[in-house]
């Protein structure tokens, strides 16, 4: 069959502007050469919602990321995703620093960030007592924002396929042509074909644009590298802080679970699989943590991760920005979308359709499409009603797995079950914070390759952490 | 009077049948696995019980003759039961009543309202939330009650739990005790940088994999720790034929009797002073890159697994605000301070257990220091062994050092005369009691544990593993019963160090 659209990418872009188009009467199909949705900036970032003061005044990174920060809002109850407007201090400890706060007011104010205001280093202890006595002033935004990237890209592609949108995984994009008029899209699972393509493949999409237009922009990976501290999170806001010394724009971030994140780094790497973290990563963010937080316990790190960003480089920095374009007929792009990625993200998939509208997709609105999501609590935060009501469904609510993040066996076995199914450790971790508490898996590791082993009747050895060659074990000690 | 103990391994154990012998009415042990035995029953190899009993049983042997201790004293147990936390009475809005932390607290009802969404531009008043009708997880007190009525003059706790039998709870006590034990250091709490494949695993996780689930953790190792679990494990692996390239290790920590039948014995590479400095794979580990700890030149060893045996952390998560030693709440065993031998966790544990029946009769008392002051007691030397006529007695834990010659044979610096014949048997014919796992027909319980009655020749360790990797076994089995009659020749028996299909496990 032909879709009237293709999407290639399930990241956060990906599954926005699927949901966005579900709400016309068209055939969409999304696809991922990963096994998952939101494998690759989606799931390595901040979890912040910026405000939009960060990016060049009037650029289309700025105004996208503070129209897109105010659509989270009405996004995350359809959604039902954590989310909270915690609100920003971006802080300096020099004059200097404070000058460069100053610069970023008037870059928010031209993107349209409501509600900065300058403050005191005092007032700014006020709000985060773990503050740094140091802090001479700091700009107060209220608009920055925390949410949970898994849920959000998992949510969103559950309502995109509750309305209709087809996915599918372990499908790499190799070639695309022309066709009777359509594009046809070879790939690792075969052949689709396609009126329109939308190409939003994060770190593919530079090499997939070549396909239908000479290239002009040259992307390259850039790594960022976290840190992941344990619950409860010493700060409630986002703090930013003024370039002094090579600081490279690490923040700390609390997360809607309660845990702190610190970071990123920014180095360039060779290749987008080139996801370790490193020495001097770590040595700079520790560094950078400690200023700010003087009081810091670096002794409450539980993990570490990195993400890639798809960083344009021939471009100069006063010029620099997203670049979204109908690359061929029919064909649209987005390149280069590294943070505020996703907070833009809502804002950008409008824009991706407003451009597939004007290449002449028809947008017959569906009447039946129904923008609610509702996630099935996790057994031990349901209330003592619907908990009763599981347990008759499932004994096996009552047997808890990830002590660390409290998750019970049956709340594994749902998501099992449910649309767009884990296939390994690090998918079900994805959905179920299994494996993201301080023990990182130790105590339910072993529990949930058991689980898996039975449940898909296959030997422990063929249960992946990630991707294929990933098993965490190697076989029975006595087979 | 009710006593609830939180963990059955065996400080709980312990705990639970010396508060019941001072008379608590009644004491309930609640443990998450679906035995009790706590670590033990996956710790297969012997050195448990040297000092409390003079015996040097199997982890497992010992849990044993603690679960029949514990079922015994009546004490009731409640398997398959996790506690996700505790809670003063009178705290059922959710409120602490220990010190607040805003950020702390903040975070706490983000975790547990979901959702929570504000419209845009309105800042966080900063006020905590109200917990949500939603938001609870437990039932309503008045139904846990089950007829006990709180002492008017005692701070009561609310334990809430979960079970595949009972769903949610939450149960009420009089004190409780926790013997939650001890979570593993991991690789990223060091700050060790790198990529993050599958094939990293702590130490304990890695034990339970290869003697309780059946799970064979790779192919070549490296180890990092040489404390007790990391050597251990180096023997295990070896036995099992995982290639253990190296162990790694700050300084000799481990059990020096440790040092020479698990490093010594299998001439496995160990370097002091060596840490990990990064992990190479995407999927699945490849190898690591060791160094000195204080810089120098970086080495690189293929591998496809890593064992990280790094630490302990005493695991209190369940009582996040309060303080053991305060109204009844008590604390012990590994949870408390990490332990060298477990004969002092029982020790600890029966003070403890008395502590708790005795703030329950005091009237009006309380406040007592329920964090036993209990150091170490171990008295075993931490150095390595020299090579050159120097030995290490291993028949018990005092490990003396003693100075052996040959031609004539003489012994100096043994404290008893087992030391004279230990030394004259290592010299001539070195003798070690191996334990091991056998395959079994049941599910629930794949692997069973068990040893050599007796000490065989160290030579034959190979060969007599090939023959209990051969074995595979049918329950009801319970610890003592021999498994095969004179393994291998070696004139020793197997024995189960464990059971399977006894009504232990829950089906």
């Amino acid at each position: 069959m032909k879709y009237d659209v293709v999407i290639i990418g399930a990241g956060i872009l990906g599954c926005l502007t699927a949901r966005e188009l579900a709400k016309h009467k068209l055939d969409i199909l999304v696809l991922d050469k990963e096994s998952d949705i939101g494998e690759g900036a989606t799931k390595a970032n901040s979890g912040v919602l910026y405000a939009g003061f960060h990016p060049r005044g009037g650029s289309l990174k700025g105004i996208s990321c503070a129209r897109g920060n105010q659509m989270y809002g009405q996004l995350c109850q359809e959604l039902d995703v954590p989310m909270e407007y915690v609100g920003s201090l971006f802080v300096a400890f020099h004059e200097e620093g404070m000058d460069s706060i100053r610069e970023k007011m008037k870059k928010g104010e031209k993107n349209g960030v409501t509600g900065m205001k300058l403050i005191s280093g005092d007032e700014a202890r006020d709000l985060e007592p773990e503050l740094s006595p140091k802090v001479i002033g700091a700009m107060y935004a209220p608009t920055t924002g925390i949410v949970s990237p898994f849920k959000l890209v998992l949510h969103t592609a559950f309502s995109a396929v509750k309305n209709g949108v087809e996915f599918r995984f372990d499908t790499r994009v190799e070639n695309i042509s022309q066709e009777k008029g359509a594009y046809r899209i070879d790939t690792s699972q075969g052949v689709f074909h396609g009126d329109y393509v939308v190409n939003v493949s994060g770190e593919g999409a530079a090499e997939l644009e070549r396909l239908v237009r000479p290239r002009d922009l040259v992307i390259k990976p850039k790594r960022g590298e976290y840190l992941v501290f344990d619950t409860p999170s010493p700060i409630r806001h986002v703090i930013y802080q003024a370039q002094e010394q090579d600081e490279k724009g690490t923040l700390l971030a609390p997360t809607v679970d309660g845990n702190m994140l610190a970071g990123p780094t920014s180095y360039k790497v060779r290749t987008y699989r080139d996801t370790a973290t490193s020495q001097k990563g770590i040595d700079h963010i520790t560094r950078v943590a400690k200023k700010v937080l003087p009081g810091l316990d670096l002794g409450k790190v539980i993990a570490s991760f990195a993400g890639i960003r798809a960083n344009i480089e021939n471009v100069p920095k006063e010029e620099k920005d997203f670049v979204v374009r109908l690359s061929a007929e029919k064909f649209v792009s987005a390149l280069g979308i590294k943070n505020p990625g996703m907070t833009a993200s809502p804002y950008l998939a409008g824009k991706i359709t407003e451009l597939l509208f004007e290449s002449g997709l028809r947008c017959e609105t569906k009447a039946d499409f129904d923008p609610i999501y509702r996630g099935k609590p996790l057994f031990l935060k349901a209330d003592p009603e619907t908990q009763k009501a599981m347990l008759r469904e499932n004994p096996a609510y009552g047997t808890a797995v990830c002590r660390c993040e409290g998750v019970t066996e049956g709340d594994i076995l749902a998501a099992l079950d449910s649309p767009l199914p884990p296939h390994n450790i690090n998918g079900l971790k994805k959905r179920l914070r299994t494996g993201m508490g301080r023990c990182q898996g130790g105590f339910c590791s072993p529990e949930i390759i058991d689980i898996l082993s039975r449940r898909w009747q296959v030997p422990p050895e063929q249960i992946l952490k990630s991707e294929p060659g990933s098993p965490i074990v190697k076989g029975r000690l006595r087979p | 009077m009710r006593v609830i103990v939180i963990g059955g391994g065996p400080a709980g154990m312990a705990a639970a049948v010396s508060a019941k012998e001072q008379g608590v009415k009644e004491v309930v042990l609640l443990e998450r696995r679906s035995y009790l035995g706590g670590v033990l029953p996956q710790c297969i190899h012997t050195g448990f019980g040297t000092q409390l009993y003079g015996e040097d049983h199997t982890g497992g042997e010992y849990a044993w003759m603690w679960k029949e201790k514990t079922e015994a004293a009546g004490v009731s147990v409640f398997l398959g039961t996790t506690v996700l936390s505790i809670e003063k009475q009178g705290a059922r809005d959710g409120q602490n009543h220990g010190e607040p932390r805003p950020a702390a607290a903040d975070a706490r009802k983000r975790q547990e309202n979901m959702a929570p969404q504000r419209p845009h531009g309105e800042a966080n008043s900063g006020e905590p939330q109200q917990r949500q009708g939603s938001g609870a997880a437990y039932s309503e007190s008045s139904q846990s009650r089950e007829g006990w009525q709180a002492q008017q003059d005692k701070t009561a706790w609310q334990v809430r739990c979960v079970s595949a039998a009972e769903g949610a709870r939450v149960l009420e006590a009089d004190a409780v005790i926790l013997a939650t034990g001890c979570r593993e250091r991991t690789l990223p709490q060091m700050l060790i940088p790198g990529s993050r494949p599958a094939g990293v695993f702590t130490a304990g996780a890695a034990q339970l994999m290869m003697n309780m689930k059946n799970y064979l953790p790779g192919k070549s190792a490296v180890i990092l720790g040489s404390g007790d679990i990391g050597l251990i494990m180096a023997r295990r692996m070896t036995l099992e034929g995982i290639r253990v390239k190296m162990i790694l290790g700050q300084e000799s920590t481990g059990l020096a009797r440790n040092i020479v039948q698990c490093v010594e014995d299998f001439e496995i590479p160990m370097r002091y002073g060596w840490t990990v400095v990064s992990t190479h794979g995407h999927a699945r580990l490849k190898g690591v890159s060791i160094a000195p700890m204080e810089g120098g030149k970086r080495e690189y060893v293929p591998c496809d697994t890593l064992l990280v045996a790094t630490g302990l952390i005493p695991e209190l998560e369940v009582c996040r605000g309060y303080e053991p030693g305060e109204d009844g709440l008590f604390v012990c065993g590994n949870a408390n301070v990490v332990h060298d031998l477990v004969d002092h966790v029982t020790e600890e544990a029966l003070e403890v257990g008395k502590m708790a029946a005795a703030y329950l009769a005091a009237s009006g008392g309380g406040g007592q220091m329920s964090r036993s002051s209990c150091e170490s007691r171990s008295t075993l030397p931490k150095q390595a062994v020299g090579k050159q006529g120097n030995m290490l007695c291993t028949v018990c834990p005092k490990g003396c050092v003693m100075q052996v010659e040959t031609m004539p044979f003489s012994v100096s610096g043994n404290e008893c005369e087992r030391g004279e014949s230990f030394a004259r048997q290592e010299l001539t014919n070195p003798k070690r009691v191996l334990t091991a796992v056998v395959k079994t027909d049941s599910s629930q319980v794949p692997l069973l544990s068990v040893r050599t009655d007796r000490a065989i020749d160290k030579s034959k360790l190979f060969s007599t593993m090939k023959a209990v990797k051969k074995i595979a076994v049918s329950g009801p089995i319970r610890p003592g019963q021999i498994v095969a009659r004179d393994i291998a020749g070696t004139g020793a028996n197997l024995v189960a160090t464990w059971s399977v299909d006894h009504g232990l496990e829950r089906k």
